[in-house]
């Protein structure tokens, strides 16, 4: 089977021009849809850690469900790849499923009391305990408290906006909402996020 | 432009959401104004703060666990169709897929009717009229150059042997064939 497997899934990419310089994500999307592994591969390694960084921010550093949440949207990505059609950037619509992935975890984590997300923890986003960060100082501290007072979607959208750096519009088609809630949201979660850095940690702004 | 019209545009400008002059406009009141200044530096700094926030590192073992999954996909893939075959990702595929479903839909009512009237023909002698009905539609398989096959038993008391219908790249104007079950064998 292996063989039949490498020699159907290999189809070659245009060397030449990868050479010159990298091929965009549609057309990867594309050659993948054409039946190339190696183009599936590549986009995993250019997505994987982002899709992580995305998902750990909202589930607050559940670093084994962030990491089988995350695999979930590269193997969604890998069933239906032909749902990608061209409407929005390939960077929007993978953040689209990654954010999809997420709600319905969220959800299923909500209808069952014993095992539900922790809201208040005070675990770092990055998934490691507040102790064992590397840059664990009051600062640090005080931001994941203030970060850990934010909704779901607060924190999506606080990560999209300032880490990812997605324009409103991009954020608008990830989230399915509209400009005007984008806006109002974003400020929300700034001004929490203001409010409790203020309240905690007052000299540091 | 007023504080309280700079308080709205705030997040805006942080994010370079505005036209050239509305940012330029905004940006001169900041300048002169200490208190829309410091509304205006701590969204700055939160902004850097969320930027600058330490990466999620992935495990080690993170590319093996998804080409597991995916190699589990492949597999259950090829089980399915009974033939070691990558799943056929092309245009033409994705034609068929969108499709093959209705072509098999009126395949099944048409030749259900036709094994009617067959078997009808056969037993006219009888006078014992013999209904016979699509009993399983075990689905379409382009990569096997096999659209659709479905069972279809006589539901008379003679207990006829059991039929298969088996319909080639139905997309492509193809043909279907009736087949005894078990001896594969067209009638």
């Amino acid at each position: 089977m292996s063989s039949v497997l490498n020699k159907v899934n290999v189809v070659s990419i245009d060397t030449s021009k990868s050479r010159q310089q990298k091929p965009l994500d549609e057309e990867l999307i594309e050659q993948f849809i054409l039946g190339s592994r190696v183009a599936f591969d590549l986009l995993v390694k250019r997505y994987k850690k982002r899709m992580f960084g995305f998902i750990c921010f909202q589930l607050k550093g559940q670093l084994e469900d962030a990491e089988d949440l995350c695999q979930e949207v590269f193997i969604q990505l890998y069933q239906k790849p032909d749902n990608f059609r061209h409407q929005s950037t390939f960077s929007t619509y993978l953040f689209s499923i990654a954010r999809n992935i997420v709600l319905n975890y969220v959800r299923t984590k909500s209808r069952r009391p014993q095992s539900s997300v922790d809201l208040s923890n005070e675990e770092v986003l990055s998934g490691e305990p507040v102790n064992d960060c590397p840059d664990n100082n009051d600062m640090t501290k005080y931001y994941n408290l203030a970060l850990s007072s934010l909704s779901v979607d607060e924190r999506q959208i606080l990560f999209l906006c300032d880490k990812e750096a997605f324009t409103y519009a991009q954020i608008s088609e990830i989230l399915a909402i509209n400009l005007g809630t984008v806006r109002s949201r974003i400020n929300t979660a700034r001004n929490k996020m203001i409010g409790q850095l203020k309240e905690k940690f007052d000299e540091m702004l | 432009m007023k504080c309280f019209e700079i308080e709205e545009l705030l997040g805006d400008l942080i994010d370079n959401e505005l036209d050239v002059a509305t940012h330029k406009n905004c940006i001169k009141h900041i300048e002169s104004c200490p208190t829309c200044s410091k509304a205006f530096n701590e969204l700055k700094h939160l902004k850097t703060l969320v930027r600058g926030f330490p990466d999620s590192v992935l495990s080690s073992n993170f590319d093996d666990d998804l080409q597991a999954k995916v190699a589990s996909i492949d597999k259950h893939y090829f089980k399915a169709n009974s033939k070691e075959l990558s799943p056929p990702k092309n245009n033409q595929y994705q034609k068929t897929k969108r499709t093959a479903p209705f072509a098999i839909a009126a395949s099944v009512v048409l030749l259900s009717f036709l094994v009617i009237f067959l078997f009808s023909q056969e037993n006219h002698v009888n006078s014992s009229p013999v209904i016979a009905e699509a009993k399983k539609v075990e689905g379409w398989r382009v990569s096997m150059g096999v659209d659709m096959i479905a069972e279809l038993s006589l539901l008379s008391s003679l207990k006829e042997p059991e039929l298969y219908l088996e319909c080639d790249e139905l997309s492509k104007g193809g043909n279907c064939t009736l087949k005894l079950k078990n001896t594969s064998s067209a009638l």
